[in-house]
């Protein structure tokens, strides 16, 4: 059979699952809409990323692998460890398994991209998507701005992290923090150049919500921004249009 | 002559009846009957703690109507119990009674109730008879028109019952009276008019001598008198209880 | 006793302008570099919380003492009733379940909550009921509202609210502003202005309800009065701190020391006795470990349960004598 048919054998065929949020973008940037048999219940929720529409035409799921077994998916896209023997489970259950353990840097975020295409059988469609984090790393700017990024209560990102490595892709370098928090005392005495703050869930009441209400906070700053906060749980590829806005606004 | 104390109509819903009462000036009253016949009710209306309907007055003004400034000086009510958990000083507890402090006066009623060697001990820490006479002080303090008491007499030894007799009549003047309810008909000899309360309404209304000697009495409480001595009444049924 | 309060305002005083300053180091040096910012740290980082453990500490005082005085119980006091653990509870179903943002309307919810839990309280244990039947009623209310607030807390729509229990249940003045001062504060004030003039009366108390009537009084309306007023104080001050315990249970046991046992001319010193000791638990909780905090309400309990426990002893001893 030729390869090119083969291929789509192989796609035509796959019913594929994911159980967590992070799996979730990936697959739905990736998977053509008959490959997708069920994805988190996250992933359907307006709050918790900007696919949920697209996540709709999906049941959801608890996380469990007992949820997915009825769907007979016959790829599982796992990671995000934890306590759980998913893949050993799936794998028990005849269901193949494409692994995209929590990418420490960009470059797992593009190999993960890369390997959930290919198990999907549509390498193709990885190609917009890696060639934008290309050109977004490409055309980084050489100025760095010292910048603060929150989320409610004033946590932050570690300089080291992934998030902080996508933000340096907009010209934005997170200052190493202690405890990886800001408080209002160093928002008011050593403010950033730029102050990012994350907009999830800011419409639901908690205690950090009313922390970002602070006058120091609301005022810090030479500049302030607000970001999508929902691709900064997984800081996966749907981070690549929020960090393209974010740096045509620095410009 | 406007009496001093004029009650009109004073009820207490499910206790006492519509009750009228004229007392003047100068007189001490006796109030005796049988447990919950309305004597501790027919007190506190007067004293205008409790009423559904009807007025108390004292020179002619309803006391209900009187602010807290000058209430205490027409009226004075003291409760028949004796409870107080708060360790406050007996010379604390008295000044209590005053509207505004008179520490001689304080004096004057620790020496005539004999309490000087307790004056700094918390009253929570007295024995019942002592706090008694604290509480009593307190009652006294404002110089009263009325002093309303309700059993002042229980829990006192043989002298201070009658060494209290003795001062509740200097209380009594030209300007004041004084109404005590008290368990021991007996001690009715010593007050000037004598009150019979049973079943919520005054029974009667007599001097000592003649209510100690009426059938009324002897009624009421299923007694006989016995030579000197009262034994229960043969011809008893049961009474009525409360 | 007028000598005693005097020094007790001037305690209060110091411990505020010590809490307010330290650590001082950080503070001079921003004089130093730069003025302007050293006087917005003191105004809007440093001033509400010292406002906070003053009023907030003076509210739970004077209300427990005024709770005392009216149940004529040693044990009363807005935790102990349940009154602070409704507060929580009103304020928490108000701001995570209702959607209420309003700082003010939080503040009503929880001023409702300590008030219907006051209610809840009476109706189970009658108001002159025994101290047991008292603190079975209150405890038991306020393990009910504490529950309750973790519950909706857990279930709230924002998945970051179980984790504000321990703010809500054990209390915390960090990071609250002038606003949020003036909004527990304001209201809370003029309430414990208004229990200071019923002073008189709660004395009155001490020699029974009869008594208090004689004199004039209404005892039914004062016990609406303080109950009300005190709900308003403490629910207004948990809406935006959360609850915080055994303050106003100690601090009128001290001031009626002062008082010479007096429970109605305890409430001023009371109010000041609260104030000191939210003010030096608040001041070791800035001392705790680096990246740590410990609730405020934490220590406080830590701190007072060896006295209640000794209180209760005492109590009983003298129950029994």
């Amino acid at each position: 059979m030729p390869a090119f048919a083969s291929v789509l054998a192989v796609s035509a065929a796959v019913r594929a699952a994911s159980l967590n949020l992070c799996t979730d973008e990936y697959l739905l940037l990736l998977a053509e809409q008959r490959q997708i048999v069920g994805v988190s219940y996250l992933a359907r929720d307006e709050r918790e990323t900007s696919l949920w529409r697209l996540a709709r035409h999906y049941p959801g799921n608890r996380g469990s692998i007992e949820d997915i077994l009825p769907l007979r998916p016959t790829l599982l896209v796992t990671g995000g460890g934890g306590g759980r023997s998913t893949a050993l489970l799936a794998r028990r259950a005849g269901i193949r398994t494409v692994d995209i353990t929590y990418a420490a840097d960009l470059d797992g975020v593009a190999e993960n991209l890369r390997k959930v295409a290919a198990a999907l059988g549509n390498p193709a469609r990885a190609e917009p998507w890696l060639r934008r984090l290309a050109a977004l790393r490409r055309d980084a700017p050489a100025r760095q701005l010292d910048t603060i990024w929150i989320s409610g209560g004033g946590f932050s990102l570690s300089p080291e992290s992934l998030g902080a490595q996508w933000l340096r892709l907009a010209g934005l370098r997170q200052r190493p923090l202690a405890g990886g928090r800001a408080t209002l005392e160093t928002l008011l005495t050593n403010p950033p150049r730029v102050l990012i703050k994350s907009d999830y869930r800011s419409n639901e009441m908690s205690g950090g919500e009313r922390w970002l209400a602070h006058p120091i906070v609301r005022h810090a700053g030479a500049r302030q921004m607000v970001t999508d906060g929902r691709p900064w749980t997984c800081v996966g590829p749907l981070m690549i249009p929020e960090i393209e806005r974010l740096r045509a606004l620095i410009r | 002559m406007t009496a001093l104390l004029a009650a009109r109509g004073i009820v207490i819903a499910g206790r006492l009846l519509p009750t009228d009462l004229d007392v003047p000036a100068g007189q001490l009253i006796a109030l005796i009957g049988p447990n919950g016949g309305g004597k501790t009710s027919l007190l506190r209306a007067l004293a205008g703690i409790e009423t559904s309907a009807g007025a108390t007055m004292i020179d002619g003004e309803p006391i209900e109507a009187v602010p807290p400034a000058r209430r205490a000086k027409m009226a004075s009510f003291l409760p028949a119990s004796r409870e107080i958990i708060w360790p406050i000083r007996v010379r604390d507890v008295i000044a209590l009674g005053l509207p505004a402090p008179d520490p001689g006066r304080v004096d004057e009623l620790i020496e005539l109730l004999e309490l000087q060697s307790l004056t700094e001990r918390p009253v929570d820490r007295l024995s019942t008879g002592e706090r008694a006479r604290v509480l009593l002080a307190r009652a006294l303090a404002p110089r009263p028109r009325v002093l309303l008491l309700d059993e002042p007499l229980s829990n006192l030894d043989p002298y201070w019952v009658l060494r209290l007799l003795e001062i509740l009549r200097g209380t009594v003047t030209a300007s004041s009276s004084t109404l005590v309810a008290l368990h021991d008909i007996e001690r009715i000899r010593a007050f000037d008019r004598a009150l019979l309360i049973a079943d919520g309404a005054i029974a009667a209304d007599l001097p000592p001598e003649e209510m100690l000697a009426s059938e009324k009495l002897a009624g009421t409480f299923q007694i006989e008198k016995s030579g000197d001595d009262w034994r229960v009444s043969r011809r008893a049924g049961p009474r009525s209880s409360r | 006793m007028t000598r005693a309060t005097v020094l007790l305002a001037f305690a209060l005083l110091a411990c505020a302008t010590l809490h307010l300053l330290t650590p001082l180091a950080p503070l001079m040096a921003l004089q130093r570099s730069a003025p302007v910012v050293a006087q917005l740290l003191l105004t809007e980082i440093r001033l509400p919380r010292t406002l906070l453990a003053l009023g907030y500490g003076f509210v739970l005082g004077m209300a427990g003492a005024a709770l005392q005085a009216l149940f004529a119980n040693p044990l009363a006091s807005p935790d102990v009733t349940g009154s602070s653990s409704g507060a929580a509870l009103g304020a928490v179903f108000a701001a995570y379940w209702l959607g209420a943002t309003e700082p003010l309307i939080l503040a009503g919810a929880g001023a409702t909550g300590a008030f219907l839990a006051l209610v809840v309280m009476v109706v189970l244990a009658g108001r002159r009921a025994e101290t047991t039947t008292m603190l079975l009623a209150g405890v038991a209310i306020a393990l009910a509202a504490g529950a309750g607030t973790s519950l909706l807390l857990a279930l709230a729509p924002s998945p970051f609210a179980f984790y504000d229990s321990f703010e809500w249940l054990m209390g915390s003045l960090i990071d609250r502003s002038l606003a949020q001062a003036a909004v527990a504060l304001l209201p809370a004030a003029a309430c414990c202005a208004f229990l200071a003039t019923r002073s008189r009366p709660l004395d009155l108390m001490a020699l029974g309800e009869d008594i208090v009537a004689s004199l004039g009084y209404d005892p039914r309306k004062l016990a609406l009065q303080v109950i009300i007023a005190s709900s308003v104080a403490v629910g207004t001050c948990v809406s935006v701190c959360g609850a915080i315990g055994f303050i106003g249970l100690l601090a009128p046991y001290a001031a009626r020391r002062i008082s010479g046992g007096h429970p109605g001319r305890a409430l001023l010193p009371a109010g000041m006795i609260g104030g000191i000791l939210l003010l030096v638990a608040d001041g070791a909780v800035r001392f705790g470990p680096p990246g740590r905090t410990i609730p405020v309400g934490i220590l406080t309990t830590v701190a007072g349960t060896p006295l209640f426990l000794w209180l209760v002893v005492t109590m009983r001893r003298r129950v029994t004598s």
